[in-house]
């Protein structure tokens, strides 16, 4: 009594497990929400109500923006003020040719959504994948911790390490490989050039999500900021191969 | 950024390596005979120990708990251990070309308690045949860490009849890509592309490349001891969306659910 699937949507693949039911609504129910959130949050789409924020023929007050896209808002700029401007949806190249492009933060709080829908259906063994971004529920299949492994950096088919844990937990990592340098620093409007890749523990992933961008905008020293996030912890791949990873997150790391 | 100073806990280290921690890797790599643990012949470490399987100094190597080792013919390896004080060091041990080492900053405040900071041994990956690729490690207390990999499709349960199950195709912007997978002994034994992106030289490339890469990581991540991965970004929908397609199909022509 299993279901797994993968649905591609919102510019990546989705992994959808849900160990304890074979309730294929469930998924139904999921991919429909991956797909309105693309419509709605696409930057790629030029009709989306993100792109129509962007090029400003909607104001973030206008009935037509829904509590969802006010609430992504919202966050974005509690995001921005914690990080002194680190994190900035509002200062990014996006694909439809305006400086706002919050995908950084849409696609964990969107799997975040699901994976609390799930646990509004009474799911709780599940694992929900958004092109690398985790969200856990419960244990996984043999009633064993989620076993996630961590890519590594040089080598899309490694796994540098493994973390073990139980849901709740989120798992997000923020790199330039495979898109090439496309996280640059809004403050300054250059690719990152220090890491290769950060990753974030946690318990939610939206803010595991844009925590890992933070992360990776920050460099290593990062990682002190991060630790001042409660429930939150990460670790850092240098581009000249370090690892270095923040205390609490070897607490997560199987040996 | 350098040694952090928020910390007088952290260290960063990435000069030569330890004699002390070369002995110990050359120990370990005794303690299991044929591990790839054993010090790359080019490696520095090539140094034998003295008297294998026992530690030079076992006071300081009483926290030494845990040492990883993926193989991928490991070009380098990087440990790190806790000394009585629980101050961390950090020794990277290279060969070839790799370059690795491996700091945990304490970026909290010091507590009363606070765990060994102790890590497994960050990978070098290299790009060799996939079956030179042996999950592995070892550690001197517990258990053994998987190396290999991925967010491929869902591994092959076991039941799967044998057989050849043909993927659904699906198109992405540089063309179409359809996989059958060949299931033998209830595993999957090999995948096979029937369309791939060919239209232009960019999509050839891509294909050449990604695709070879792609029916390993199938291969490969059916042995791997995790449930899913972070960090691995698509490579290919369209190969996954067709795969798993496969996948499905062999599992319902096996009566399998889910």
């Amino acid at each position: 009594m299993s279901l797994h699937h993968v649905e591609a949507v919102m510019g990546t693949s989705i992994s959808i497990d849900i160990v304890d039911s074979h309730d294929r609504s469930l998924v139904e129910e999921l991919v429909a929400w991956f797909h309105e959130v693309d419509e709605v949050f696409s930057p790629y789409k030029d009709d989306s109500v993100i792109s129509r924020l962007g090029r400003g023929d909607l104001a973030p007050t206008d009935v037509q923006v829904s509590d969802d896209v006010r609430e992504v808002l919202q966050r974005c700029g509690e995001l921005n003020e914690a990080t002194d401007g680190v994190f900035d949806v509002w200062s990014l190249p996006s694909p439809n040719g305006t400086c706002f492009d919050p995908c950084g933060y849409v696609k964990g709080w969107s799997v975040q959504r699901a994976a609390r829908l799930l646990e509004q259906r009474g799911v709780i063994d599940f694992c929900i994948n958004a092109g690398g971004d985790v969200a856990l529920g419960g244990l996984s299949g043999d009633h064993a911790p989620w076993r996630v492994g961590i890519r590594h950096p040089d080598d899309s088919m490694a796994v540098a390490f493994v973390l073990e844990g139980a849901g709740p937990l989120a798992v997000a990592t923020s790199a330039s490989y495979e898109r090439g340098a496309h996280i640059v620093d809004p403050r300054t409007g250059q690719p990152i050039t220090e890491l290769a890749s950060a990753t974030v523990v946690g318990p939610d992933l939206a803010d595991a999500d844009a925590y890992a961008t933070v992360l990776y905008v920050m460099g290593a020293d990062g990682l002190y900021w991060l630790a001042q996030q409660p429930g939150y912890s990460g670790c850092v791949f240098t581009r000249d191969g370090q690892l270095i990873t923040s205390e609490e997150f070897n607490f997560y790391r199987a040996a | 950024m350098t040694t952090p100073s928020k910390s007088g806990k952290s260290t960063r280290q990435t000069a030569p390596i330890d004699p002390l921690l070369q002995q110990r890797l050359a120990q370990l790599g005794n303690r299991r005979p044929g591990s790839p643990l054993s010090p790359p012949k080019n490696g520095p470490a090539a140094k034998p120990p003295t008297k294998p399987g026992r530690r030079a100094k076992p006071a300081r190597a009483a926290k030494l708990s845990a040492l990883a080792l993926s193989a991928v013919t490991t070009l380098g390896l990087t440990v790190v251990f806790a000394d009585q004080n629980g101050q961390t060091d950090s020794v990277q041990l290279t060969s070839g070309t790799a370059a690795g080492s491996l700091i945990t900053v304490a970026a909290a405040p010091p507590t009363a308690v606070t765990p060994a900071a102790v890590t497994p041994a960050a990978v070098t990956p290299a790009a060799v045949t996939p079956a030179a690729v042996t999950p592995a490690a070892v550690t001197p207390v517990t258990t053994v860490a998987p190396a290999a990999t991925v967010a491929v499709a869902a591994p092959a349960p076991a039941g799967v009849v044998d057989g050849t199950y043909v993927g659904g195709s699906d198109r992405n912007r540089w063309g179409t890509v359809q996989v059958q997978v060949v299931y033998s002994g209830g595993q999957v034994a090999d995948v096979q592309i029937l369309q791939y992106p060919n239209g232009d030289r960019n999509s050839i490339r891509i294909s050449q490349v990604a695709l070879p890469r792609l029916v390993n990581e199938t291969l490969r991540s059916q042995s791997a001891d995790v449930n899913t991965v972070s960090g691995a970004t698509y490579t290919s929908k369209s190969y996954r969306i067709s795969m798993q397609s496969a996948i499905d199909a062999a599992n319902a022509a096996s009566g399998i659910s889910g």
